[in-house]
């Protein structure tokens, strides 16, 4: 009998079961539960009644500071409030606060998330944890059962893989051959699967580059976005995790659903067009079109880590933003704030005359400042184009850092590679 | 219980984003988020759709954001969601909320919009009471369906109260 894929295996250990396979509905213990904005859960808990306590204040991280760097009306300056009364009144202890950042990197970064432990997120975007071998996952609306019971159920996912090998050209980075993903595995491809990055490439990134395969798994609708980890892995959680890992790999001799294969040295600048961030093109060919770009933004949960800026900066350096586009810098997190600052790019951004922002998760949707008007175009690092998110206007697009930055000096959609 | 649902059809394409269900801006209330619910796709939808009626969709139906936008969907009173996939977190949050949605590969080519669709939420066999074509979607796993029978999730932990310590 063939092997089991790592997420099988996680789920099997954290569901106490001595195996598991695709199609068994489980329920296990979770390690860790990120929410974003507990009022959610507060007003369930409220029509639940009675609730005296979570099931483990350690284990719920409250991003307060993810989508807004501070609240832009009352009716989120008192949503917060109520947060932060709930926070004292069940003693939860782990709240970040206006200014802290973008709450998925934060549980990275400050140690909640550790190898083979299950982890669940009010966000979507929480197939990130899978970055540092994790089985992460949204639940959403779940979340208020999950914080009383301390368990999840989950229908066990076959997986499916993207094997990625070689190194790319110049001007294109980890979000350009991520965006090729997407543009492979397509918006519905791994549809409630656990998708596995595998092959030198994802092995040569940092965390943070890693991070943006993971985070973009749920546009190709997986539940999980698994990496397995390596030394680059164990160096990130030393330190920053509290608890033991438990590195957990695919068994040599599991089966694939399905699987893709990137040669990454052929991936040119990628970005994705409206309406869906798995609707990829080249950017050579969307330059043709002579697209103006009002708003370009680097931040995001998949492109505000110091190396994203620094790859910004390559471009930029002894140039200047063309006087009809506006620069927004969105650091992640305080962490990254500081690494910046330390590095110089924050005076490199001001100098740029670019619009330098708190750390939050960003523009990426209206709650916080950012918006735009009807027909303008925003270019971004951040994850998602999609309507009802950041409006309609004259479209949203998702590039690397590279080609936000070389847009940013045009004015209009381009290749970086002019630059470079 | 009778787990029968007939209605109205609306129909809608492939990789319909739940932010277009729930829009950014509605403060996630489900009464705002109807004003605008799916109105991307479908300008008539929700000034026009009446409770009891039923949504049939393509692939990947409600992907992209968690927000639990199928509260706008119950507000507006639809009574169920059929389509050939689903976005893996609109799914879970859908049944929890107290709405069915059922996966079956070939729904969207059986109706048109306004048609006339029958559907036996336990069993997952679908009718095309307009045309008479029928179908078997996937069968729901016990659990969605306890939860979705007790009312959704809140009513479902309100009837099993004791099982947990954290409510004690």
């Amino acid at each position: 009998m063939a092997g089991h894929s790592a997420t099988e295996k996680i789920l099997a250990l954290r569901s106490g079961k001595k195996e598991v396979f695709p199609g068994d509905v489980v329920v296990c213990d979770v390690d860790g539960i990120f929410v974003h904005s507990p009022w959610f859960f507060l007003s369930y808990w409220k029509e639940i009644g009675g609730v005296k306590r979570c099931f483990d204040p350690d284990k719920l991280i409250l991003g307060l500071g993810h989508h807004v760097c501070l609240p832009a009306d009352n009716r989120y300056a008192n949503d917060l409030l109520e947060a932060r009364k709930a926070a004292e009144k069940y003693g939860f202890k782990h709240l970040y606060d206006m200014g802290t950042g973008n709450g998925h990197i934060i549980m990275l970064e400050k140690g909640h998330v550790r190898s083979g432990y299950v982890y669940v997120g009010a966000d979507s975007h929480s197939t990130i944890y899978g970055a540092l071998g994790a089985f992460g996952t949204p639940t959403s609306y779940e979340v208020a059962e999950i914080l009383l019971s301390g368990k999840a159920w989950f229908k066990v996912p076959s997986t499916v893989r993207v094997t990625m090998e070689a190194q790319p050209m110049k001007g294109v980075c980890a979000r350009d051959v991520a965006q090729y993903v997407l543009a492979t595995v397509g918006a519905d491809g791994a549809l409630m699967k656990s998708l596995d990055f595998s092959g030198s490439y994802i092995h040569s990134l940092s965390i943070y580059q890693r991070m943006i395969f993971s985070l973009l798994s749920v546009e190709m609708g997986a539940i999980t976005g698994f990496i397995e980890p390596d030394e680059i892995t164990r160096k990130f959680m030393d330190g920053r995790v509290r608890n033991p890992y438990e590195i957990v790999y695919n068994d040599p001799d599991c089966v694939f659903e399905k699987e893709w294969f990137v040669d990454v040295s052929k991936v040119e600048p990628m970005i994705a067009c409206p309406p869906r961030p798995a609707l990829t093109e080249r950017v050579a060919d969307i330059e043709k079109k002579d697209i103006k770009v009002h708003q370009a933004y680097i931040g995001g949960c998949t492109g505000s880590s110091v190396e994203d800026f620094e790859m910004a900066a390559e471009i930029l350096r002894g140039r200047s933003i063309h006087p009809d586009t506006r620069l927004i810098i969105v650091p992640g997190t305080q962490d990254i704030l500081k690494d910046m600052q330390r590095k110089g790019l924050i005076e490199f951004f001001t100098e740029l005359g670019a619009i330098i922002s708190p750390p939050y998760c960003g523009p990426c949707q209206l709650c916080c400042y950012g918006h735009l008007g009807e027909e303008e175009v925003m270019i971004g690092t951040h994850p998602r184009n999609q309507p009802g998110r950041a409006g309609v206007n004259g479209g949203i697009y998702l590039a690397s850092p590279y080609t936000v930055a070389a847009s940013a000096i045009c004015g209009k959609i381009t290749d970086p590679r002019r630059f470079l | 219980m009778n787990t029968v649902i007939r209605g109205k059809v609306w129909t809608f394409g492939d990789n319909v984003n739940s932010e277009s269900i729930m829009a950014t801006g509605t403060d996630f209330d489900p009464a705002k988020a109807a004003k605008t619910s799916l109105c991307h796709y479908d300008k008539e939808f929700p000034t026009k759709v009446k409770p009891g009626d039923i949504i049939v969709a393509g692939r990947n139906f409600g992907c992209s954001s968690s927000r639990p936008a199928a509260r706008a969907l119950k507000f507006l009173g639809v009574a169920a969601i059929l389509c050939e996939s689903s976005g893996a977190i609109f799914y879970r949050n859908t049944w929890n909320i107290g709405v069915p949605i059922l996966e079956c590969p070939g729904i969207s080519k059986m109706f048109n919009k306004g048609d006339e669709a029958e559907v036996d939420v336990s069993t997952g066999f679908i009718k095309n009471l307009t045309t008479g074509a029928t179908v078997q979607a996937e069968k729901p796993i016990p659990l969605l369906l306890e939860r979705w029978a007790a009312g959704g999730m809140i009513e479902w932990v309100k009837s099993r109260r004791d099982q947990y310590d954290t409510l004690k």
